[in-house]
């Protein structure tokens, strides 16, 4: 009866020392009992198919040795909901708070994308350490008996101030971010360098008309208080009536600033070629027209956010 | 998820609720493991040991059960029955299933609603 000595000895290597002699007995009484009852049947020895299917019905020792064990759940059931929540609050704040952090030092460096790769790869290994904190808080809170009627304890009043929630997808909030950060650091570098000097390529010089420099700040608010509105959206994880409309006040601001430099009698000069005869001032019209259509492209846009956030706010209508 | 693990899977959660009256009321007559898991077979109810045993363990720590070991067939085992506090529990909970098996009755023969 080599086998049975086998599971027994593996159930008892999952059993804390004060559980191990008295289960192991209990279950070697029950399973000899069972194994001279089913001889007795058969009129014959069991084979060792048979005896291992026997044990196999048991269950596997550590599953066994589990169910005698208190609490096999790292946070319950009735803990879960307010974990959850304390996680996302305790990932939005660090993460907020790295963003702010890191945000000048990513604009200001020339290599913008690698600064922000590596800001979303400590990203994640600061995520894996909210998440081993919280888990190992409420992991406590649980083992000492902390009363989980104070983790749910409100006020029916207080409730009635919330709103009904309007999901958001954070993944596409997060690189809609992401774009905002590059179009502003694309504006910066390549206004500050563009608006006092040019593109100058080895045969052609261009540059961007100088009246780009009137719209230089107001663009780099609007781009900054929308990246700004963006990590309020990721930070609630929701629309809410304060970021649809700060959303659409800064729409109707884009539209302004594109009306603005729509009113520019030219986009960009191109100076006569150094190198060839060729004048290639020529193609000024067709860059200018270029540049007509991007601005259209960016008008639609922010028409469409604009009728999308206006819609968007019927959900909250009504609601205190 | 097919339809039939959702039948098993409701089927376990239905049982897992009335597993412990079932093993509170047989243990009205003492018990050791092997000899309650085949009584609950010939009644009808398969428990493997797995877990019939931790839960007579459980039980007799919340004071349910009383257990004590003793010798039969030359074989140490450990016997069970139910404690006073479990003899209360047990008429108390036989009164709560009584209930809520009527009330569960009124619902599942009640003429079905014509919308």
């Amino acid at each position: 009866m080599q086998m049975i000595n086998n599971y027994l000895n593996s159930l008892e290597s999952y059993l804390p020392d004060e559980l191990k002699k008295d289960v192991r007995e209990e279950f070697e009484a029950s399973i000899y009992d069972q194994f001279e009852e089913r001889q007795e049947q058969l009129n014959r020895d069991l084979t060792e198919i048979e005896q291992e299917e026997m044990l196999v019905k048991i269950g596997h020792p550590m599953q066994v040795a589990a169910r005698y064990l208190p609490n096999q759940k790292l946070i319950s059931e009735s803990y879960f909901p307010a974990y959850k929540k304390a996680l996302k609050i305790a990932i939005m704040i660090v993460f907020s708070i790295k963003i702010l952090l890191a945000l000048p030092a990513i604009i200001s460096n020339g290599h913008i994308i690698t600064s922000a790769m590596v800001m979303f790869a400590s990203f994640f290994e600061t995520a894996l350490w909210v998440f081993a904190n919280v888990t190992v808080i409420f992991y406590l809170m649980e083992r000492f008996g902390f009363d989980v009627k104070y983790l749910y304890s409100f006020s029916a009043k207080d409730l009635r101030g919330s709103s009904p929630k309007l999901s958001l997808s954070r993944v596409e909030t997060v690189f809609e971010l992401l774009f905002l950060v590059l179009a502003l650091a694309w504006w910066n570098n390549m206004l500050s360098s563009t608006l006092t000097g040019s593109f100058d390529a080895e045969f052609i010089n261009v540059s961007l008309n100088s009246e780009w420099q009137a719209v230089f700040w107001s663009v780099n608010i609007v781009l900054g208080l929308e990246a700004a509105n963006c990590l309020h959206k990721i930070a609630l994880g929701s629309y809410s009536r304060l970021t649809l409309i700060t959303g659409i006040i800064l729409n109707i601001a884009s539209v302004a600033i594109l009306f603005q430099i729509s009113q520019f009698s030219k986009f960009v000069v191109v100076a006569n070629s150094k190198l060839t005869d060729f004048d290639w001032a020529k193609i000024e019209p067709f860059i200018n027209i270029n540049v007509n259509i991007i601005l259209a492209v960016i008008l639609a846009i922010n028409l469409w956010d604009l009728y999308s956030s206006a819609k968007k706010m019927r959900h909250f209508k009504g609601n205190y | 998820m097919s339809e039939s693990e959702h039948y098993q899977k409701l089927k376990l959660e239905l049982r897992r609720g009335v597993l412990i009256l079932a093993v509170l009321a047989e243990l009205r007559v003492e018990h050791y493991g092997y000899s309650l898991r085949k009584n609950m077979l010939q009644k009808g109810l398969d428990i493997d040991e797995g877990t019939l045993y931790p839960l007579m363990r459980r039980l007799e720590k919340q004071e349910l059960l009383t257990s004590m070991w003793r010798e039969e067939n030359n074989r140490k085992k450990r016997f069970y029955q139910l404690s006073e506090i479990g003899k209360t529990t047990l008429e108390q909970l036989t009164r709560d299933w009584q209930n809520v098996e009527s009330t569960l009755n009124n619902i599942l023969n009640s003429p079905k609603e014509i919308n």
